[in-house]
């Protein structure tokens, strides 16, 4: 089974991939990320993001991905010790002066970014000999040499599964330096694939060229699981909260669940976030020409119906509405986002549905109605819409974002680690003693005689473990035990459970 | 010393690139037929750059016409970290191919940045290129920091891939021309950013990928004494 990676840049979104399923995380802190622009994560609070990771499972990996100068080198070092410290699992680094550097004096694995284009069996020996034991792999790979690369067995494999593609190979685009100074290789892209180019004759100003659609594999996740690769990365360290838990949530349903039907989270996720739907990048074959966004490169999201008959323009209390008849192809609710296909910068949220003349919370798939929309229509549109095959795409589902927001709110314990319970007597005291498996913690008291509550009762105080990531899938407990009081039981519970948290909290090192 | 890099076939080699010790040559146009130079008792050294890209057909190709390349030119010019091994198992697997004159150049995908790093390379590389993402000024200062052994470049005017991309810049409709095109070099037309900046694009028939050229800024501050100063 391939692990999960989820994106975190910021607090939330690590709350959010935790909670929604991801094995490992990927994060940067305040310098030397290849997502400068994320929140990114600081020393004071990296070690209670770890901590809330190891807890219940999870891997942090540390994203040191920027190519270094000789005076932010000792900097860098320093950053990677502290870090280390804290007890992160992994860093993930692409200068190679920088991994030479920490190889074997940090106890974190180093992963070779996919900044560093390791596309070849040559390029992970190196990678290998460089010290790395895990290579995030070129994004242009196709899932046969994904999996003969995979296949050697030389060392971890890591490949994008979901997100947005670059157009250069990752590590080897250096014209966001040359056409803003701002350089990818050092974290501050300015993501010229998403502006306008013209061909030689063309017009200029043209379309989109560079800007590819974003990935998705879940149509095919089977068969990028058959490669091998031991870990699936989601990109976006610069999304929200949201999208983290939607994308994590999706794909571990997905490896959890082989089998199961993926069209309904694809359009999920489609209106979460995707450009021009999505695509399978290079990994199914060279990326299909259509998968380039030559007409627009941001968020398009789903396509769910067209505005007939009347628009009408106008505005309340200093804000822009306008409503017309539309004719649903998915389901439509209040607080929905929608945009316009010809040109999806406009659009806005739909406030009032109407259907058959009455107040509607939602429209059907393959129903009409009418709906009012606090938002903007594109310029030049007319009033008259019949016969003007005007399409509109949902981007963003209220209903959605707030069953995602759940599980990432403070508190929110979605993720449980199982664990055993035993209540038993040794060496003149009664124990209480919770197991994961791996890590063993116990809470003690003397013996003592006495009458002893109903098994039940007891299993049942010994469960309860709400609040905590602890699920309890069973609690034995021995008839010699002694007599505990209900509170002095739930005190070893606690006192149990605080001390496998400790345990959990470190870094396992293979 | 100066140094070019050569798109085009090597035979047409013009004036601006006479004055040049090293120039890097583009392997593309003999993968697609075009015939390898005559080796020259002097003259500039000619390396043959690895593919573009470290995969696909054209690195196979490349690969399996190895002894042929190493005969005709005087070195090679790695364009992926990975080159490095990839040339090291060409040589073992032919011994008699190795010459210990071979000049081995890294070219800019080696993002070197910092000494540590350009240091590694030592005793793998004769030369690597300074990241022209650096100011003038931190090429040139690393560039003197440099380990003995290896000689840095710098890219001081001339065409700097910007994009190396698995996608084909040059293809057009619904579909790609999958080799059909037969360009190669600079045949692919250019693109032009929306204030008309061109970036000409080199296509890869062989793999239908491409990359993407930006112009240098003309840099004078660079002494060609210690450092391989690439024009052009």
């Amino acid at each position: 089974m391939a692990l999960l990676l989820s994106p975190a840049g910021n607090a939330k979104c690590f709350a959010a991939a935790v909670q929604n399923g991801a094995d490992e995380i990927y994060l940067g802190l305040s310098s030397f990320s290849a997502r400068a622009g994320a929140d990114n994560f600081s020393l004071e609070n990296l070690g209670e993001w770890v901590r809330y990771g190891h807890v219940r499972g999870v891997k942090v990996h540390v994203a040191l991905n920027t190519l270094l100068k000789d005076s932010e080198l000792p900097l860098a070092l320093e950053l990677a010790r502290e870090a280390d410290r804290i007890g992160v699992d992994a860093f993930i680094i692409q200068d190679v002066g920088l991994a030479e550097k920490l190889a074997g004096i940090v106890g974190a694995a180093l992963h070779a970014s996919t900044q560093m284009s390791v596309m070849n069996l040559a390029g992970m020996k190196l990678a290998k000999e460089l010290g790395f034991s895990r290579v995030v792999l070129a994004r242009e790979l196709s899932l046969e040499e994904i999996g003969e690369l995979a296949g050697t067995g030389l060392m971890e494999t890591e490949v994008f599964c979901h997100g947005a593609l670059c157009m250069s190979y990752s590590g080897q685009c250096l014209l966001s330096h040359y056409t803003t100074g701002r350089s990818g290789n050092r974290g501050t892209c300015s993501q010229p694939c998403r502006l306008k180019y013209s061909r030689t004759g063309e017009r200029r100003d043209e379309k989109h060229l560079l800007s590819p659609g974003d990935l998705c594999t879940l149509p095919y996740l089977d068969k990028l699981v058959a490669t091998g690769v031991t870990s699936l990365k989601i990109e976006g360290r610069l999304k929200s909260p949201e999208y983290v838990a939607a994308v994590t949530a999706a794909y571990r349903r997905a490896l959890d669940d082989p089998g199961m039907d993926v069209s309904g989270a694809v359009k999920d996720l489609t209106v979460v976030f995707s450009r021009g739907g999505f695509c399978s990048g290079h990994q199914l074959g060279k990326l299909p020409l259509s998968a380039v966004t030559a007409n627009y490169p941001g968020k398009t999201g789903l396509p769910c119906g067209r505005l007939e008959g009347r628009l009408t323009v106008f505005k309340k209390n200093g804000i822009d509405l306008f409503s017309a008849s539309v004719k649903a192809s998915e389901p439509l609710s209040t607080g929905d986002g929608i945009a316009f296909d010809r040109d999806p910068a406009c659009g806005g949220v739909i406030n009032i549905i109407e259907k058959n003349g009455a107040r509607a919370a939602t429209l059907f798939a393959g129903e009409k109605g009418k709906i009012t929309v606090s938002g903007t229509v594109p310029p030049g549109l007319p009033q008259d819409l019949s016969g003007k095959d005007v399409r509109i795409s949902k981007t963003s589902d209220d209903a959605f974002i707030k069953e995602l927001r759940k599980t990432f709110a403070p508190g929110a314990e979605f993720r449980r680690v199982p664990v055993t319970a035993r209540l038993f007597a040794s060496s003149g005291s009664t124990v209480l003693e919770f197991s994961d498996g791996f890590n063993t913690a116990a809470s003690s008291i003397p013996l003592t005689a006495g009458t002893q509550a109903p098994e039940s009762t007891l299993s049942e105080i010994i469960s309860a473990t709400g609040g905590t990531p602890y699920d309890v899938t069973s609690a034995e407990i021995s008839s010699d035990c002694g007599f505990v009081t209900f509170s002095t039981l739930k005190k070893m519970r606690r006192e149990a459970l605080s001390a496998l948290t400790s345990l959990r909290e470190r870094r396992v090192t293979k | 010393m100066k140094s070019a890099f050569l798109f085009s076939p090597v035979d047409t080699v013009n004036k601006s690139l006479s004055g040049a010790d090293i120039i890097h040559v583009s392997c593309l146009p003999y993968l697609c037929g075009k015939a390898l130079p005559a080796k020259a008792p002097s003259g500039p050294k000619l390396l043959l750059s690895f593919p573009f890209i470290s995969k696909g057909r054209a690195y196979s190709l490349f690969c399996s016409r190895f002894a042929e390349f190493a005969a005709c030119f005087d070195g090679f010019t790695l364009q992926n970290i990975g080159d490095d091994v990839t040339l090291k198992e060409l040589f073992d697997a032919d011994p008699a191919l190795r010459r210990e004159d071979y000049f081995i150049a890294g070219d800019n995908a080696f993002n070197i940045a910092n000494k540590t790093s350009a240091g590694f390379w030592r005793g793998r590389l004769d030369s690597v290129v300074v990241s022209p993402e650096l100011t003038p000024e931190e090429q040139k200062e690393l560039a003197n920091g440099f380990p003995e052994g290896l000689l840095p470049e710098v890219i001081a005017s001339g065409p700097v891939i910007v994009m190396r991309s698995e996608h084909c810049y040059a293809a057009e409709g619904p579909s790609y021309n999958c080799g059909k095109c037969g360009k190669f070099g600079l045949g692919g037309g250019s693109l032009f950013d929306i204030s008309g900046g061109e970036l000409p694009v080199v296509t890869n028939p062989v793999d239908c990928n491409s990359v993407l050229l930006a112009k240098a800024e003309k840099f004078t501050c660079f002494d060609s004494d210690s450092i391989i100063v690439r024009n052009g």
